[in-house]
C-alpha cells in the first residue's frame, strides 16, 4: 500500500461563521492499493482502490486486503 | 268608313343590377318595355381573425359575400394553451401552474462557457440565483419542462412506509416542488424536501445530465421523533452533481447516511466549501466508483465546512456499496 499525504490550511468558524484563531493545518492521508489489493474499510466491509483519509478519520480504520474473491467489478 | 288608327309606343330596354332586394321594373311613362337587362349583384370576399368576442361578418351595402376566410394559427395546438383552457376545440395541456421556469448555468472562463448545472427559478425573465453575468452565464431552457416518470416506489417496510426510492431527474425539467421532492430556488427562497419519508433507507437519484443546484438539498432530514431508519443509503447517477445539490442530506442523523456516486458523474461544481454538493451533510465517507478524482469535481467538491472534509474511497463498485450498506 502505497501512503502518501496532502497538507492543507483550513479556517476554523465558530457557530456564528466568525473566525476562530489561525488556520490549521490539515493532513489528507492518502491510501493506494497495491496491485492485487484492494483497502477495505473496516466499520463498513466496503472495498476500494485508493481511499483519502480525512480527519477525524484516521488510517488505522483501513487495512489493505486480496481482491481475490473481490466480485463487484 | 274612317277610323283611328293607335300609335305604337315607343320602345326603351332598361339595365338593372339585381342587388340585394326585391326591385320593380316599369317602363317609363308613355314607353314600352322592349329588353330588361339585369346585371349580377356584386360580390365580395372578407376575411376574419378570431378574436376573444363573436364577430359577424356582413357584406357591405348591396352587395353580396362571395368568401369568408377565417385565419388560422399553427400554434393553436394543446401543447401552446394552457391545461384545462379549451380555445376552439383545443383542449391545452400545457402546465405550469408552479409557475417554475428552468434554466441552463454556464461558467465563463475566458470566454469559454462550461455546463455546471440547471436553476429552477419562478421568474422567467430574471437570472434565478442572483449570479453576476460575466462570471456565469444563463441561458433559459426553451422546451416547455416536462417531469418524466421521476419517482418509483418499491420495497415498503412492514410499517407501510416506502423504504427504497428511486427519484428519475430529466436535466432542464425539474419545475415544481411535486411532491415535495425538488428543493426549489424561487423568489423567496423557500426550501422543500422529503420530510415525509421517515423510513426511507434506499434512495437513488437518476439524471441523463447534470443534477440541478439544490434539488435535494435537505433530503431526508431529520424530524425530531420520527428517526425510523437507521441506515440511508443514497447512490447518484448522473453526469455532474450542481451545488448544494445535496446539502443537508441525512442531517441530524449522524453517521447512517452512506453516499455512492458512479463514475459517469464527470462534474462536481462548487467553488467554496460552503456551496459543496454535500455541505452539511450527515455522513462519514463518501464512496465514489471512479479511481481518482476526475478532472471535473472542483476543489471543496466534498467539503462538510471549511474545516472538514469527507473521507472519500475510491474505486468502490455499485454493487460492492450496495452489499456493505444494506
Amino acid at each position: 500500500m502505497i501512503i502518501s499525504y496532502t497538507k492543507i490550511l483550513e479556517q476554523k468558524y465558530d457557530e456564528n461563521m466568525q473566525l476562530v484563531g489561525e488556520p490549521e493545518e490539515v493532513v489528507i492521508t492518502h491510501l493506494k492499493a497495491d496491485e492485487g489489493k484492494r483497502i477495505k474499510q473496516k466499520s463498513t466491509g466496503i472495498t476500494g482502490t485508493a481511499v483519502d483519509v480525512a480527519p477525524p478519520d484516521t488510517v488505522e480504520n483501513y487495512e489493505e486486503v486480496d481482491d481475490t474473491n473481490y466480485t463487484g467489478a | 268608313m274612317l277610323g283611328r288608327v293607335k300609335t305604337a309606343k315607343p320602345e326603351e330596354e332598361i339595365i338593372v343590377t339585381a342587388g340585394t332586394e326585391t326591385k320593380e321594373v316599369l317602363p317609363a311613362s308613355g314607353k314600352a318595355i322592349k329588353r330588361v337587362t339585369v346585371k349580377p349583384t356584386p360580390s365580395q370576399v372578407k376575411s376574419v381573425t378570431p378574436a376573444t368576442a363573436p364577430q359577424e361578418v356582413v357584406p357591405d351595402g348591396g352587395k353580396l359575400l362571395s368568401k369568408v376566410t377565417v385565419a388560422g394559427d399553427a400554434d393553436l395546438v394543446a401543447e401552446n394553451v394552457r391545461k384545462g383552457t379549451d380555445i376552439f376545440g383545443v383542449l391545452g395541456s400545457f402546465d405550469n401552474s408552479a409557475g417554475a421556469y428552468v434554466w441552463k448555468k454556464y461558467t465563463v472562463t475566458s470566454g469559454e462557457q462550461t455546463l455546471i448545472g440547471y436553476i429552477v427559478s419562478d421568474n422567467e425573465s430574471e437570472y434565478p440565483d442572483g449570479g453576476t453575468q460575466g462570471e456565469y452565464y444563463y441561458e433559459r431552457v426553451a422546451e416547455e419542462p416536462e417531469l418524466k416518470d421521476y419517482i418509483a416506489y418499491a420495497d415498503y417496510g412492514s410499517d407501510g412506509r416506502p423504504q427504497s426510492v428511486i427519484m428519475k431527474v430529466d436535466p432542464g425539467s425539474v419545475k415544481s416542488g411535486d411532491a415535495g421532492l425538488f428543493q426549489l430556488y424561487n423568489s423567496s427562497d423557500s426550501e422543500m424536501g422529503i420530510y415525509n419519508f421517515h423510513s426511507l433507507r434506499k434512495y437513488t437519484a437518476l439524471c441523463d445530465g447534470v443534477i440541478p443546484e439544490k434539488s435535494f438539498a435537505y433530503l431526508l432530514s431529520y424530524t425530531p421523533g420520527h428517526a425510523y431508519y437507521a441506515t440511508v443509503r443514497l447512490k447518484i447517477k448522473a453526469k455532474g452533481i450542481g451545488q448544494l445539490a445535496f446539502q443537508g442530506f441525512n442531517a441530524g442523523i449522524g453517521d447512517y447516511g452512506y453516499v455512492w456516486i458512479s463514475k459517469d458523474v464527470e462534474i462536481i461544481d462548487c467553488t467554496s466549501y460552503n456551496n459543496s454538493p454535500f455541505c452539511g451533510c450527515g455522513i462519514n465517507t463518501i464512496y465514489c466508483e471512479a479511481e481518482s478524482a476526475p478532472a471535473g469535481y472542483k476543489n471543496y467538491w466534498n467539503s462538510y465546512t471549511m474545516s472538514k472534509k469527507f473521507t472519500t474511497v475510491w474505486g468502490v463498485s455499485e454493487s460492492d456499496f450496495d452489499a456493505s450498506t444494506n
